[in-house]
């Protein structure tokens, strides 16, 4: 059914929808291994981007999220957050989340 | 006179101790003796001085000083200083002499030594409260804990030695870990790819909400979503070909095809063979061992019961158990087909032993199922599940003890169902199939009957027989026979509980199975652990015939096309088939058909000539019978087969009682 569905282009979407439709983190790659880690992390990427997305400052929001994950999970936690970069990190297993959310990339790792 | 004084002074001696001189006066009187009185003697000593009487009167006069006589008052010492000798003066202390010095410590009180010591406490005291004042004030209220003046608890300067103990060397001992495992992980963050990523959720959600939005439309049209679900799931059951019922079916029959195929020799002799031999023997038989019916799962089991469905003739279930006290086990029902005679059509594993199995003669599918600890099941043979429909509990009712026979009773189409059960805990049980439970009803309790009532204590204490067996008389429905653990019949009507119509004696240990005659409505046969099957009219209280067979008679069952026709077979593996129109003697048939095995239990097939033995090794044989032993067979007429009987026991000239 979802192959016979034509995937709609950006265009068929006025701005509020596509606003809509972005207003919600989207997990891309995830290994975390208890699912309550995974969520707690996304829980706390998103109220960080909420905190600072109005002002742009992607460094504070990284400092929120490293230093509350390091709290909670022990450290060192690293965190990107950009709208576009390229990256190659060595982390330790299982603890890594890579996150969208509106029009930026978060990736979170532990290493 | 005289010889008795001497007498009387000798007896002073002795009593007095001490002896009085011959010289002093003595009372010449025997009768002074009598009293004892003490005599005074004044005795003088000799040199004493004999004094006038005016020296006696004369006055001395004596002064007394103190000077002591003793001391010399005229000692003379040379003395150097002057050179020559001096007369020391007189009262020189060099006379004292003391020989004990002793002060006491003790003081008067009223003395006036006492009162100064009381004042010397008195300005101690003072002093020492003065003192205190002054340390107080100077080092504060602090300083009264440690007081310098109070008692402390080391009074006697006590010092304690230190010990010192061995310490442990330090030592290195050293872990190594793994590290935590590490992965590279690389990725671009781009605009591009955020957006993608979007709209590809997008997509699916809006794919996911017209899903639901046509299931919506589709339940809406057949009334509950929840009926669409399960068709939504019958249909993705039945796109599983290979799982699928009708795969299953298919499977089914293939598998039976391909055992006919396998088998076909089998199956050619069970349909077309005939022992050729017994048209030149007469009065012998044979019987054709056809498929042999076993399990895996039955082979440490016994065959406990056999019974052939009453609608379908190629189906019978057995009942798998143990005899055997100290071994008993779970329990299995497998219901078999010749259709398909290498694995059970169905299957059923129970928690204790299967004792003994019935069919409903009409509801062909129910089967009625008594187990070793008691219970009484019901199952319904279609049911793929593993469970019973019905099952008896505490809380309805049950056997104490195990269930040895279960038979259906067939009542009226409004009625509910119910069939009758016995146990070796002296009961005999109606069950009836109400809407969510087994009904106990208690029909009778078998009372050892006891002829002789000469032992007191038996009649105090009657017990409770065990029943092995009955069988309910196909004419007089009320009427049933019970075969007991301790070889007695009872004739027993469902009319009166607890009273015994008929007693019959004949058998010495317990009646494994009894069973009226299909054809006659008198005669009923039975067979024991004492070798003998026994044939009874039931109006008769001895037993009209009796066959030895040499060994313990599991189980014996009329033929279901002759009157005359029964079988048994013995715990030595053999079956023994009699046609008393033939022979009243002597079996047509002996044959051993296991080995090294006992059979437990014989059926009938209702419509082919075949037989089924269950034998104590979890396996059942099907038998054919040879055309001597089945002269009857096809043609069946009750009333000529009765009179055959009838016949034939006249022939046998018992007189029936009175």
């Amino acid at each position: 059914m979802a192959n016979q569905a034509a995937p709609p282009a950006f265009k068929d979407l006025t701005e509020s929808e596509y606003q809509k439709v972005v207003s919600k983190p989207v997990v891309q790659s995830c290994d975390m291994v208890p699912a309550e880690q995974a969520n707690e992390a996304v829980e706390v990427i998103s109220m960080a981007v909420d905190k600072h997305v109005s002002t742009g400052n992607y460094e504070a929001m990284c400092k929120i999220v490293k230093e509350t994950m390091d709290r909670k999970y022990g450290p060192q936690w690293h965190c990107a957050i950009g709208e576009g970069f390229g990256f190659d990190v060595t982390y330790q297993q299982p603890n890594m989340i890579y996150v969208y959310y509106g029009k930026i990339g978060i990736l979170l790792f532990k290493c | 006179m005289k010889r008795a004084k001497k007498k009387s002074t000798q007896r002073r001696l002795q009593s007095n101790g001490h002896i009085a001189p011959q010289s002093s006066h003595i009372a010449t009187q025997e009768d002074d003796d009598m009293y004892q009185e003490p005599h005074r003697v004044i005795k003088i000593p000799v040199n004493q001085l004999k004094l006038s009487e005016l020296d006696l009167k004369e006055e001395h006069t004596r002064v007394l000083t103190a000077n002591d006589p003793n001391v010399a008052n005229n000692i003379t010492k040379f003395n150097y200083h002057s050179h020559c000798y001096k007369i020391d003066p007189p009262g020189g202390q060099d006379n004292l002499a003391i020989h004990l010095n002793f002060e006491g410590s003790t003081l008067r009180k009223e003395g006036a030594e006492a009162r100064e010591q009381a004042a010397y406490y008195l300005k101690y005291k003072e002093d020492l409260a003065e003192a205190k004042k002054m340390i107080v004030e100077e080092h504060g209220k602090a300083e009264d804990e440690n007081d310098p003046f109070e008692n402390r608890k080391n009074q006697f300067n006590y010092s304690e030695r230190a010990a010192q103990t061995f310490n442990n060397p330090l030592r290195e001992r050293c872990v190594s870990t793994k590290p935590p495992k590490v992965i590279n992980f690389s990725g671009c963050v781009t605009q591009w790819e955020i957006y993608d990523r979007y709209m590809g959720d997008y997509v699916m959600q809006i794919a996911e909400q017209e899903l639901l939005k046509g299931q919506e439309k589709r339940g809406g049209g057949s009334g509950s979503n929840i009926s669409d679900a399960s068709q939504n799931t019958g249909a993705a059951k039945s796109d599983d070909m290979v799982h699928s019922q009708r795969m299953g079916n298919a499977l089914k029959k293939i598998e039976r095809m391909l055992n006919q195929n396998v088998d076909d020799e089998i199956f050619q002799d069970f349909k077309y063979w005939d022992d050729t031999s017994d048209a030149f023997r007469d009065g012998e038989g044979s019987l054709l061992p056809l498929w042999r019916f076993h399990t895996e799962r039955s082979k440490r089991k016994q065959v406990t019961a056999l019974a052939w469905n009453p609608k379908y003739p190629d189906l019978f279930s057995v009942g798998y158990g143990s005899y055997d006290f100290m071994r008993q086990g779970g329990g299995m029902i497998c219901c078999f087909s010749l259709k398909n005679t290498s694995y059970p059509e169905y299957t059923f594993t129970t928690e204790s032993g299967v004792m003994c199995l019935n069919f409903h003669s009409e509801h062909c599918s129910l089967l009625a199922v008594g187990c070793y600890d008691g219970v009484v099941m019901v199952y319904d043979v279609r049911n793929r599940g593993n469970r019973p429909i019905y099952s008896s509990s505490i809380r309805t009712g049950k056997h104490t003890d195990p269930v040895w026979q279960v038979q259906w009773q067939i009542e009226d189409i409004a009625k509910e169902l119910s069939f009758f059960s016995i146990s070796s805990d002296g009961r005999v049980a109606n069950w009836t199939m109400s809407k969510n439970e087994l009904k106990m009803e208690p029909v009778m309790q078998l009372k050892v009957a006891n002829a002789s009532n000469d032992d007191p204590e038996d009649t105090l204490l009657p017990g409770l027989a065990g029943g092995c067996c009955f069988d309910f008389n196909g004419v007089s429905e009320h009427l049933f026979i019970v075969g007991t653990e301790e070889g007695k019949i009872h004739k027993c009507s469902k009319a009166y509980s607890g009273q015994y119509l008929e007693t019959y004696l004949g058998h010495h240990m317990a009646v494994y199975s009894i069973r009226w005659n299909p054809f006659h409505e008198r005669i009923f046969i039975s067979c024991s652990a004492d070798w003998t099957v026994k044939l009874w009219d039931h109006n008769i209280s001895t037993a009209v015939m009796s066959f030895d067979l040499g060994n313990a008679v599991g189980d014996v069952a009329w033929s279901p096309y002759s009157a005359s026709v029964f079988a048994a077979v013995t715990s030595d593996g053999k079956v023994h088939v009699f046609d008393l129109a033939e022979n009243k003697h002597e079996p047509l048939c002996e044959q051993k058909v296991v080995k090294r095995a006992k059979l437990t239990h014989i059926t009938f097939n209702q419509q082919d000539p075949i037989i089924i033995v269950g034998d104590d090794r979890g396996g059942c044989n099907s038998l054919k019978l040879s055309p001597n032993l089945r002269l009857n067979h096809g043609h069946v007429n009750v009333q000529q087969q009765a009179e055959v009987l009838e016949s034939l026991l006249a022939s046998a000239s018992i007189k029936p009682i009175e």
